[in-house]
């Protein structure tokens, strides 16, 4: 009876001592996922019929919560941008080390950007983002501010393990910001150590200067936003204390600036003047466009990453006033059949108003007499071999009946590929794309968001 | 100090190890030590909320590479857009391998808390660059649930979404990744003082 117990201790021990030793995990391969996560949901519906649109272009439209959709189909390539439409193009392969061409009705031929025979340079901000200008042009739009980044050691981002890595607090590149005269061609650096701009209809600048002239590796660039009276103008500091500042546009006399804190937390702030600061909106809130009076925003909130709604507001921004909401719960992409997910960036003309809603691309919304109601939901089909194409920025014309944007394209791999500008009309339903000429390119929208103009 | 779940992962060797011993008849005479080198990887998946993150290992320089993996997420759109605060939310991770500048048990900042990683900036594919991005929970800085807080709080699958950070649920998932990081070839320092930075500690794909 004794053995046979110590038999049975001696086999349980064994048992759990293999559990406990296999529990480690050392000397196979385990893999483990997360059971709670089970029972998601996606709530589907399908576009249905295809119609012909006005000038033969084969769409596809169908009813989601009552709302017209289209999927447009490929534009034809057109050799010209559309009216009034400004990009910079850098040719891609090259890691950003080439200045950008601009190219654009207003330009009258292809012009390359920077000092002659720059290198090692690139005429974009890489402290700003898509979904932002490029640059941007005067009030009365004969010069173009832009970016001029030097970069001062090659980096790559690509490269192999084992590789030499950069140490931090290495200077990487001096960022300043340039003017082109369209009509003189005269190009000329207006601040060093300087980054992010927008330019008032009265021509006042605002930017965001440096603490350090060098953006450094694995460092902050913490800046001050300075604003100046013109491009040779006196400059005045707004904000005394330094910050990740990143200066979007003018709303009549206050600056809206987003203020990005090192864990990517942050703040978008409406500075009134020095050290005039606020909060715009809500952490959980998105800016998504200024009225061209500069009088309003338009804001969303909610979408998938929140639980909540998808909802876009009007707000009269000074008094916090809420002018009008708009639900966009239900509305599907009409190509994938999905829920929009979010909704962000926008060109507001007029009563109208283009908004990027993915995974659809764009929403056309009225807000015609203190009303926003959605008019259609557009989504541009890929060309055979585009698994991903986005909106990274667009353009209402003057009218509010055409819209230009540049659409970036991705391949099987999903990484970038080249950007294309398409432009709509939104009544005929004429669509078409250029495409930066020599080759794979980033282009990126020249334009001027500030309010009013 | 170490969560507790932690400290009772730790002992599971130890108390394998014992009973082992008492199971033979013989104690263990003497501990060998084994050096172990660790990375992390991060495959994104074509998926915001689906992706894996798995640390890898490998034991006293072998070339065999053991694993441990588990579901995350990064990015709110699928592409490595730049995050504009307020304005527009940050995409993926763009690919390639980046450094870990540090690591908290109980960080305190602005919109992340808790065990967290903190990884190099990198140049997305648009030339725009990625800053403040870590792997990180969703948990009090005591590592904690927050009732009133919800960046403080994992409420299931919608929190894997980021602003490009890689997000793990909280929990014994997040308590996984921080013991395979201490005890598998990460690091047990904390803070951004030496050892850090750790270069090719993340690879993303």
């Amino acid at each position: 009876m004794v053995r046979r117990t110590t038999s049975c201790v001696v086999v349980t021990l064994l048992i759990v001592s293999t559990w406990l030793i296999a529990g480690c995990g050392d000397y196979e391969k385990v893999t483990s996922s997360d059971a709670s996560d089970q029972g998601d949901q996606r709530i589907t519906q399908e576009a249905t019929t295809t119609v012909s649109s006005l000038d033969g272009t084969l769409t596809t439209s169908g009813e989601a919560v009552g709302v017209r959709s289209r999927v447009v189909s490929p534009a034809e390539d057109t050799p010209a941008l559309g009216p009034g439409v400004m990009v910079i193009s850098h040719r891609l392969g090259v890691n950003f080390e080439v200045p950008g061409v601009l190219f654009g009705t207003k330009a009258k031929k292809p012009l390359q950007l920077g000092p002659p025979g720059s290198k090692m340079a690139m005429t974009k901000d890489g402290l700003g983002g898509e979904g932002l200008p490029v640059a941007v042009p005067s009030p009365d739009g004969t010069q173009v501010l832009y970016h001029f980044w030097q970069w001062l050691i090659s980096d790559d981002p690509q490269k192999r393990r084992g590789e030499p890595t950069i140490p931090p607090g290495s200077h990487m590149a001096t960022p300043s910001i340039r003017v082109l005269d369209l009509v003189s061609g005269e190009d000329r650096q207006v601040v060093s150590g300087a980054h992010s701009v927008a330019w008032r209809e009265d021509g006042v600048l605002a930017y965001a200067l440096g603490v350090d002239a060098d953006y450094r590796s694995d460092m902050p660039y913490l800046s001050r936003v300075v604003v100046r009276e013109g491009l040779d103008g006196p400059a005045e500091t707004w904000t005394t204390d330094a910050g990740s500042y990143l200066v979007l546009q003018w709303a009549n006399g206050s600056l809206i600036v987003s203020h990005e804190f090192i864990d990517g937390g942050g703040e978008l702030l409406a500075i009134d003047g020095p050290d005039q600061i606020r909060r715009l909106i809500a952490p959980e809130e998105y800016f998504i466009a200024l009225s061209p009076d500069g009088t309003r925003i338009l804001v969303s909130t909610g979408g998938p990453d929140s639980g909540e709604p998808l909802t876009v507001r009007e707000i009269e921004w000074q008094t916090g006033r809420e002018i009008a909401r708009l639900s966009l719960e239900g509305v599907l992409d009409p190509a994938t059949g999905e829920p929009l997910m979010f909704a962000y960036g926008a060109s507001w003309e007029g009563d109208r108003v283009a908004v990027s809603v993915p995974p659809a691309d764009l929403a056309i919304l009225s807000a015609k007499d203190d009303t926003l109601q959605l008019e259609e939901i557009l989504t541009f089909e890929r060309r055979p071999g585009i698994r991903q194409g986005r909106i990274v920025q667009f353009l209402l014309d003057e009218t509010g009946s055409r819209v230009s944007f540049a659409m970036r394209e991705g391949t099987d791999t999903v990484e970038l590929e080249q950007t294309v500008i398409v432009t709509y009309d939104l009544a005929s339903g004429e669509c078409r794309r250029w495409v930066s000429p020599g080759g794979p390119a980033v282009a990126e929208m020249v334009y001027n968001p500030s309010r009013p103009r | 100090m170490l969560p507790t779940a932690v400290k009772r992962k730790a002992l599971r060797p130890v108390l394998a190890m014992v009973i082992a011993g008492l199971v033979a008849g013989v104690l263990p005479a003497t501990a060998v030590a084994v050096t172990y080198q660790g990375w992390f990887d991060y495959a994104r998946n074509n998926s915001n909320t689906n992706g894996t993150l798995t640390w890898k290992y490998t034991i006293d320089y072998q070339p065999s590479v053991y694993s441990r993996s588990w579901r995350a997420g990064s990015g709110s759109a699928l592409n490595d857009q730049k995050q504009i605060t307020g304005v527009r939310p940050g995409g993926w991770l763009p690919t390639g391998w980046y450094s870990i500048r540090g690591h908290w048990n109980d960080y305190n900042g602005s919109a992340i808390y808790g065990r967290v990683w903190y990884l190099s900036d990198k140049v997305n594919s648009a030339g725009d660059l990625r800053t403040g991005l870590f792997v990180h929970s969703e948990e009090t800085p005591s590592n904690g649930q927050s009732s009133t807080y919800e960046p403080q709080r994992w409420d299931g699958s919608s929190d894997y979404y980021s602003n490009g950070c890689v997000k793990v649920a909280y929990g014994g998932n997040m308590d996984d990744v921080h013991w395979y990081w201490y005890y598998k070839g990460g690091s047990t320092a904390h803070g951004s003082g030496l050892p850090y930075p750790l270069t090719y500690m993340l690879y993303v794909h």
